[in-house]
């Protein structure tokens, strides 16, 4: 019989549709299309068979563990000089790099999106949030994240990878999270093989939101940090067993330490009294310990005390007395988080992985939180009005011994400490303008390919290189299409060349910032920054007095102008020196925000005045009642 | 303030161009592989020149019925009592008696094939089904090496994207063998093929006391809490079921 060529000499009325068959032939692992290479004969004894090799990650390449704390200042962990013991953090960090100077974008879920995708959060529609009342009908805030900007997991998974993500994931629409999907914006449609979890943006600790895969499930009443550090563990040991040496990624994203503020009291013990002598004597402290490991420079100053915030020497007994509570049970909580991370590379080290594994360790993704508000929380809805000062207070002192336990629903803690932990800088999370929301810490670890152990670095970075630094290191091409769709381009820049040289020039040379009225824009060391009027304090404090806030007016926010190079944590306002200076970033931020989808420029007072998304689902249903459908806990009637 | 309509073409900057694609990519929706360049909303500066748009998710079509495939296995033309055989089968007999009974209907006269044939709408060859997807019966040519490829989109998939949301429980039985796996790849597994829930074994054979069960993209070999050795055993156990039960299929065909 005659061999013939898969596409040539067939004279059958089927012709066409065997072509058509031979031209889709699809193998391998990502389904795209690959040319068949065999020889089709009549009979087997005719032809060649051909099976391409399913696709491998290229030799060597590491295993990626990618771990996002949730609203950590840059001065909480002992790792970079806080008070707040994190000995994995620390035995990471001396056996890598401290990355000093990276960025994230101020607040969760732009953050997260940015992350993810390699891209800045408002080009892939996440200036806000995915939940329906911090979302609006436009390209840059309506909250889901397009296909054509993949995800790591779906780089990573494209190119021979398992893909796995615990904990938080904070990118899903609310309309989508439920039982009927649709499922293409859970992670798992998103790039990850399996996802264990929680779809939103903060969640009960011991009776968590919990999702797996598609499916919700019912939590069993442990803390979600130690399910989802066995999940993670679960998943690698089953890959490895199914598939030895095949690389993963774990994208590892605890719901800790955001509030609710939760954690086993005998994480809280060691920390009684720890914290009496206040958190002005915390802010002298940390900066001592960041001089001292070198983590910012010899000559570096604290910014003035908040104007909101109290003298500790000034607080009454009882104000002590709980505030202190508060931070003992933040600094358990986050301890207990460092340990349960702990566990997870020690596992990596016990079956042999841990010098063949790429660690990223963001501690925050956000600055220190303010949501606690002036006093802390322990109930109090996240934004809730009309309660004075003092009101709260007493409520707290009555129920001080709920704070840190299950019952204590949405326990956070006062500005004062959130202040104190996020030493050396001015502000907080949510304030884009400033380095105090968006500057975190940065570990990486590299076994097999950090020689500089122990080492720092300086080189401005942001939350948008980590994806193609952990391209460049695993030597992986960020696809031109992924699943048929053509893929926008990344637009974080890879800090790779800085692993091994400390003076390797940053590439990353302008990044905005905009979280709900308050932005900046960095080049080359130097920023301008609005703070937006009124603030979110401001605008709650209105609100609660049943007053009309102050009418927000982008156009007199006042701007200020720093130079990093020099001042670091922007002491030194040059606006008035360099006037210029400020013109063009003002201009830049302007191009930037059109090229990135920021615009509209939608503020606090838009998100609590119901003014966006005002959808007919959600008519007649106020704010309060929203926030408490997107936090709740696990629905035990309609799991499993 | 000056109003901006997404498709801008006044601006003027050097990332025109960026912007533009920017936008012609903005995607709302289900879908997420249809953009939508008729973005209907307004962009200004503040939310005060701005309007929202909000496309509507995808729907089916107004009072697009419930869709059930039921496909049983391995039964003759003659054995239900709903076709005149004399094993009781009130169920059918219900179902055929207040629908219809086609009498000339086929199949492709074994397993694999049928069911890939049935989820794609094309023939079994063409969807590279003509055997098996197991290793042992196919083979590295386009009709035969088991692999659905994703242009020839399933049910599932179709429906699915039309609104539906989509649910297999059961006998699955075209994943390849070496994707069967805790290591994967997912994308010939019933949740990568259009299924929102999978709940079945991914093999052609199974016991039906003890079956190869898989939720999603989990094997469902004990509880979900870490208890490495214990496991490691089932796992085993379970691995080495399915490769008898492959080979048991050889036999029998």
């Amino acid at each position: 019989m005659k061999n013939f060529k898969n596409t040539t000499t067939i004279k059958s009325s089927g012709k066409g549709l065997l072509i058509t068959a031979l031209l889709v032939a699809q193998f391998g692992f990502a389904q795209e299309q690959q040319e068949f290479k065999g020889t089709i004969g009549k009979t087997l004894a005719d032809s060649k068979e051909y099976w391409p090799d399913p696709v491998k990650a290229p030799k060597g390449a590491p295993n990626v563990v990618w771990i996002l704390l949730d609203d950590v200042g840059f001065g909480a962990a002992s790792a970079f000089g806080g008070l707040i013991n994190t000995p994995t953090f620390d035995n990471l960090a001396n056996n890598g790099l401290r990355y000093t100077n990276f960025h994230t974008t101020a607040i969760c879920a732009p953050t997260r999106a940015a992350l993810l995708t390699g891209r800045n959060s408002g080009r892939v529609h996440v200036s806000g949030f995915s939940h329906t009342i911090l979302s609006a009908g436009f390209p840059g805030w309506d909250g889901r994240i397009p296909s054509d900007k993949g995800t790591i997991a779906e780089i990573l998974r494209e190119n021979g990878y398992n893909t796995f993500a615990v904990g938080k994931y904070g990118v899903t629409p609310d309309e989508d999270a439920t039982d009927a999907g649709p499922f293409d914006r859970w992670p798992t449609g998103k790039g990850f093989d399996h996802f264990y979890g929680f779809l939103g943006s903060q969640t009960d600790q011991y009776n968590p939101d919990l999702v797996e895969d598609q499916v919700h499930i019912k939590p069993d009443g442990r803390h979600l940090n130690e399910l989802i550090t066995d999940k993670a563990i679960s998943y690698i040991q089953k890959q490895q067993k199914a598939a030895p040496g095949k690389p993963f990624f774990l994208y590892y994203a605890p719901g800790a330490v955001h509030a609710p503020h939760q954690v086993a009291e005998k994480w809280v013990e060691p920390y009684k009294g720890k914290f009496d002598e206040g958190w002005d004597v915390y802010r002298e402290k940390v900066l001592a310990n960041q001089k001292k490991l070198g983590t910012i420079p010899a000559n570096a100053v604290l910014p003035e005390r908040n104007a909101l915030i109290t003298e500790w020497k000034k607080l009454t007994p009882d104000q002590k007395k709980v505030y202190a509570r508060f931070m003992e049970v933040y600094a358990g909580f986050l301890t207990y988080t460092d340990y349960e991370i702990g566990r997870v590379v020690d596992y990596l080290k016990q079956s042999g992985q841990l010098d063949n594994t790429l660690i990223f360790v963001a501690i925050g993704d956000n600055g220190a939180s303010k949501e606690g508000t002036l006093q802390g929380t322990i109930n109090q809805s996240l934004f809730s009005q009309g309660k004075s000062d003092e009101e709260n207070l007493q409520s707290n002192l009555n129920n001080i011994g709920e704070i840190g336990t299950a019952k204590g629903l949405n326990t956070n803690y006062p500005l004062g400490w959130a202040q104190a932990t996020n030493a050396p800088f001015k502000n907080w999370k949510q304030d884009a303008h400033s380095e105090g929301g968006t500057r975190n810490p940065l570990i990486v670890f590299y076994p097999n390919g950090i020689k500089d152990k122990g080492g720092i670095r300086n080189q401005y970075s942001h939350v948008t290189d980590l994806l193609p630094t952990t391209l460049a290191i695993t030597g992986i091409k960020a696809p031109e299409y992924i699943k048929g769709i053509k893929q926008d381009i990344i637009q974080g820049s890879s800090f790779q060349a800085s692993l091994d040289n400390p003076k390797a020039e940053s590439l990353h040379k302008v990044q905005y910032y905009y979280i709900f009225g308050n932005r900046a824009i960095y080049k080359d060391g130097w920023k301008a920054s609005a703070a937006h009027l009124p603030d979110s304090f401001a605008v709650k404090q209105s609100l609660g007095k049943n007053e009309k806030p102050v009418a927000s007016n982008f156009d007199t926010d006042v701007w200020e102008l720093y130079n990093l190079n020099e001042d670091f944590n922007e002491r030194n306002n040059l606006a008035k020196k360099y006037p210029e200076k400020l013109a063009e970033l003002q201009k830049l931020f302007d191009e930037q925000a059109k090229e990135n989808n920021v615009y509209p420029l939608i503020d606090w007072q838009d998100v609590y005045n119901r003014r966006i998304h005002n959808t007919a689902a959600d008519k007649g249903k106020t704010l309060q009642d929203l926030v408490k459908q997107v936090t709740k806990p696990a629905d035990t009637e309609t799991t499993k | 303030m000056k109003k901006i309509k997404n498709n801008i073409t006044n601006l003027k900057t050097p990332q025109k161009g960026l912007l533009f694609t920017a936008i012609l990519f903005a995607q709302f929706g289900f879908g997420q592989s249809k953009p939508d360049p008729n973005y209907k909303g307004v962009v200004g500066k503040t939310l005060a020149d701005s309007k929202e748009y909000w496309i509507e998710p995808v729907k089916a079509p107004e009072g697009a019925p419930n869709v059930v495939w039921i496909l049983l296995d391995d039964v003759g033309f003659g054995a239900t009592s709903a076709f005149g055989g004399l094993i009781n089968t009130p169920t059918f007999e219900k179902l055929a008696n207040n629908g219809l009974r086609y009498t000339n209907f086929h199949t492709t006269a074994i397993c694999a094939p049928t069911r890939s044939a049935l989820l794609t709408g094309r023939n079994s060859h063409a969807v590279h089904v003509g055997g098996f997807s197991h290793t042992s019966m196919s083979a590295g040519f386009p009709g035969w090496d088991g692999r659905l490829p994703s242009s020839a989109g399933t049910i599932a998939e179709i429906l699915r994207d039309n609104g539906y949301n989509t649910f297999a429980v059961g006998k699955y039985g075209v994943t390849p063998d070496e994707d069967a796996t805790d290591a994967g790849p997912f994308d010939r597994w019933p949740t990568g093929k259009g299924f929102e829930h999978f709940y079945g074994f991914l093999g052609s054979q199974t016991d039906q006391y003890n079956p190869d069960l898989v939720e999603d993209q989990t094997w469902l070999n004990g509880s979900t809490k870490l208890n490495g050795a214990e496991k490691d055993k089932s796992k085993k156990r379970i691995y080495n079921r399915f490769k008898r039960q492959t080979f048991k299929r050889i036999d029998y065909r």
